[in-house]
């Protein structure tokens, strides 16, 4: 997380050679932003230029189409990974801080963002449902409440795997898994409380701090050795975000990384093959902003009955699906149309399933896939495990 | 007619979604990573076929609204700048390709294509075909590369890239589309002859003369050998005395070279950047291909006799080493092995953003001298000596790069960049050589040295192509 101020050496490195607008060697779309709107001032090297003429006096957060530039992006940091100049590992970090200081000039988020913002107020979760709604998918599969229950695992659901109704099966997928392989997890319930990706994606570092404090206390306060999610976006906020507000002291692992552990160990047993072929969609926030790639691949490669295929832009490279940073809520039909995109790619390797390990992305690859009447049918590893498992 | 009224007629030309007048736009089109003064158009617009584009020259020529073709903006001359405003045409969206002609060997493309998509594409259906690649970033236009005369991993069997254009298709100023080259005539882009070569009102003309929305490049034989070698001379009067020595063996695909200085950034050395006493001055890079082995071998031996009848004349140097053994050493260099690629090492050293040039072309007689007294320009205006060169078409001609990147936050240091390029611009046109991609300033220099009937017949084509004088003005001294 970096401040406004603190952009202006990294902002003024980029010469806009254009480097960012596709991907290294396969030369393929990196940007979602730019192949929709294709004007400049929305791939990373038009955003930077947009930061450097506010900081040099030359633009406003008020002038016409600033505000629509730095908010029609995915965050997804592609092009982090496409830029060779020292700026690059810093892109997503500007976009976030420039949000930021349009939040305190009182020039964003946009409108379709403020309802989120009151949901967290309200409820500590974006998707305007009371706290009590956050634990309805765990009734009767006799999950330890952490709050009155010691345990060596939290597992952290995230708001949008727990209120999303369609989305329930990666919870109930995840808790059956531990289960079966015998770990002592709890949850917190009632009492989690939003990781708060969403704010630091959309700019409010108000509410992001006091969710992130408020979260680290209660996550230290637990004492579990290890914090589990089954979402990127909380992953990454978690493990990476939080840094700057204060430690939390357990370990922290996505789901993918901790049930690989389960697999290597023995731990889990498969019972049925799948008999599918499959690929793969890197999230954007538990791969190329968390740093995790191999886990979800060696499962999937080592499960019976699976052919693994690989898309044409993967790992670093991996096309975003067009939901993140608060672009799905804000232009819907924008991130339909791009996920529509992916999902060609992925039925361009002849497979069945897409896996995937992120609940928002699950959101977008389901819409799109109706959308297109694709015959691809979206699985979260998880829930693709607790099939196999399954007599 | 009123601004809102011309935005109201270019929205019913490209669709509303594909007109912006917003500041964060205009902004983003007002500039480029060169020192030239920023200037804001009015409207940018981003077309989607040569009809679209056709109505919109139409427009500007009712209403008197200049016009500036734009692509990625990286040319390095501030060409794309819309110095009096008005409409600049973003070719991006027209960006297809529109056919590999194996047999014919042939790509015709779009403007809106790059190096990059078109090498992804061959590697990915054709892979028995090459284009040649520039040393510039791979997004950068096929089309504006070829019309702005660039220079190419393949300059030296072939020339400039303009040298491998076939055909056209162009939106005149006045909105009529004309075919140029045998597409014209038969409809397959295969060669400029046997006509009037009318793809000269359009090459090196900066965007004045036409909208170019098709071109046919020339494709090569994949080769199925490729050697690439380095040689490090200490002196530039033995690399340049090497570099037509070699363009003469008639047996090299790339003949090219950096100053030491480049290629310490190359691996990573931060400034300040000079040669170091002991230091070999120059990096040269050749690359030879072949059919089979034994042919690569005897290339490799042509080269290797010479460079021994160079160290029999006394001339140091260090090399021939081959390109892996110098990736052991230093993998940066991996930059040099394939290409298009990416100039981070460059661009890098652009510690704000700022990055100029003066390039051009002249006689590979006369390259020592502007090379030693270009760097020692750059050298006392406090900018590393950097500079690249390449023998072009056999070794007819050479081309002489200083490149310059710079602070651009610092207005001392930009008022101090142009005062040298300025002088190395007089330096090149006092010892034979032109600027290309000619910014407004160097182009004027140009101008003002030319042969007056040239100048005349310049003014007359313009004049006839574009009366109205809406296309890219500013530029070329229009």
């Amino acid at each position: 997380m970096m401040e406004f101020d603190d952009i202006r050496n990294w902002v003024v490195r980029c010469v806009r050679c254009g480097t960012c607008k596709y991907t290294n060697e396969t030369y393929l779309p990196s940007c979602p932003a730019g192949e929709r709107f294709r004007f400049e001032p929305f791939y990373a090297s038009g955003k930077n230029f947009i930061a450097r003429g506010i900081i040099e006096g030359a633009l406003k957060f008020s002038d016409p189409g600033v505000v629509e530039a730095i908010y029609s992006c995915p965050t997804c940091g592609n092009c982090q990974s496409q830029c060779p100049l020292p700026h690059h590992e810093h892109l997503v970090d500007i976009y976030e801080a420039m949000r930021a200081r349009a939040v305190e000039e009182g020039a964003g988020p946009l409108p379709a963002h403020k309802p989120l913002l009151a949901s967290l107020r309200q409820y500590d979760n974006p998707w305007m449902q009371p706290r009590a709604s956050k634990v309805r998918w765990a009734k009767e599969l006799g999950i330890k409440d952490i709050s009155k229950e010691k345990a060596r695992v939290l597992y952290f659901v995230g708001c949008t795997a727990a209120l999303d109704p369609t989305l329930r099966n990666i919870p109930t997928a995840t808790a059956t898994l531990l289960k079966s392989a015998g770990v002592d997890f709890g949850i917190l319930g009632e009492a989690e409380i939003c990781c708060a990706s969403t704010t630091l994606r959309i700019g409010d570092r108000k509410l992001f701090k006091n969710l992130a404090e408020r979260n680290i206390e209660l996550l230290n306060r637990i004492k579990v050795e290890t914090i589990v999610t089954s979402c990127a976006g909380c992953f990454k906020t978690l493990k990476h975000d939080y840094k700057s507000i204060g430690k939390i002291k357990p370990q922290i692992l996505h789901s993918s990384e901790f049930i690989y552990r389960l697999f290597l160990g023995g731990k889990l047993k498969f019972k049925k093959e799948a008999n599918q072929v499959v690929t793969y969609h890197d999230p954007c926030h538990l791969g190329r902003l968390g740093g995790v790639f191999d886990p979800p691949r060696r499962i999937l490669r080592y499960l019976p009955g699976i052919t693994f295929r690989e898309m044409d832009r993967i790992r670093e490279n991996a096309y975003c699906c067009g939901a993140g940073g608060g672009v799905r809520t804000a232009f819907p039909d924008w991130a339909t149309d791009n996920v529509g995109t992916r999902i060609e790619e992925a039925e361009k390797t002849g497979a069945r399933l897409l896996v995937s390990t992120c609940p928002f992305c699950a959101q977008n690859f389901m819409t799109g896939i109706e959308k297109k009447g694709s015959s691809l049918e979206y699985v979260d590893l998880v829930d693709l495990l607790n099939r196999l498992i399954r007599e | 007619m009123e601004k809102e009224e011309i935005k109201k007629r270019l929205e019913e030309i490209a669709g509303k979604e594909w007109v912006r007048d917003d500041a964060a736009t205009l902004f983003l089109y007002s500039r480029d990573m060169t020192e030239n003064e920023p200037h804001a158009p009015d409207w940018v617009v981003m077309p989607e076929n040569p009809g679209e584009i056709q109505a919109v020259m139409r427009l500007a020529n009712e209403t008197l609204t200049p016009v500036t073709p734009y692509v990625s903006g990286a040319n390095v001359g501030g060409l794309t700048i819309p110095v009096k405003g008005g409409i600049i045409l973003d070719l991006k969206r027209m960006n297809r390709i529109l056919e590999i002609n194996e047999s014919d060997m042939y790509a015709l493309v779009e403007p809106g294509v790059t190096f990059g998509h078109l090498r992804a594409d061959l590697d990915r259906n054709h892979p028995k075909l090459i284009y040649t690649y520039p040393m510039a970033p791979p997004f950068t236009s096929v089309t504006c590369n070829a019309l702005l005369d660039g220079l190419c991993n393949l300059s030296h069997p072939h020339g400039a890239t303009s040298d491998w254009i076939n055909s056209l298709e162009v939106v005149l100023p006045s909105g009529e589309l004309a075919r140029i080259g045998s597409a014209a005539i038969s409809g397959r882009w295969v060669s400029r002859v046997p006509l009037p070569d009318l793809a000269g009102l359009f090459i090196g003309w900066q965007g004045l003369t036409g909208i170019v929305t098709k071109i046919a490049v020339q494709l090569c034989p994949k080769p199925a050998f490729l050697k690439r070698a380095f040689i490090l001379p200490y002196s530039y009067s033995t690399a340049y005395e090497m570099m037509r020595e070699l363009s003469w063996t008639r047996v090299l695909d790339d003949i090219a070279g950096l100053s030491w200085v480049a290629g310490k950034m190359m691996y990573g050395r931060h400034g300040p950047i000079t040669r170091d006493p002991g230091e070999p001055g120059f990096i040269l890079f050749v690359e030879y291909s072949a059919n089979t082995r034994s042919e690569l071998w005897s290339k490799t031996m042509i080269l290797n006799n010479l460079l021994k009848d160079f160290e029999r004349k006394g001339k140091t140097f260090e090399g021939p080493l081959d390109i892996n053994a110098i990736l052991r050493f230093f993998p940066e260099y991996a930059k040099l092995a394939n290409f298009p690629t990416t100039l981070d090492f460059l661009l890098d050293y652009a510690e704000s953003g700022g990055f100029s040039w003066v390039g051009s072309y002249g006689p590979t007689s006369n390259w020592t001298s502007p090379t030693e007294k270009g760097s020692a320009i750059m050298e006392k205006y406090g900018f590393p000596p950097l500079f690249n060169c390449r023998s072009m078409k056999g070794g007819h001609y050479g081309s002489l790069r200083f490149l310059i990147p710079f602070d651009k936050r610092d207005p001392e240091v930009t008022k101090k960049l142009r005062i040298c390029l300025e002088e190395i611009c007089d330096l090149l046109l006092d010892e034979g050589f032109i600027p290309y991609k000619a910014p407004n300033w160097a182009a004027k220099k140009i101008i003002s040295r030319a042969d007056p009937g040239w100048v005349n017949l310049l003014k007359t084509v313009k004049n006839a192509l574009d009366p109205n004088g809406i296309l890219n003005p500013g530029h070329w001294g229009f």
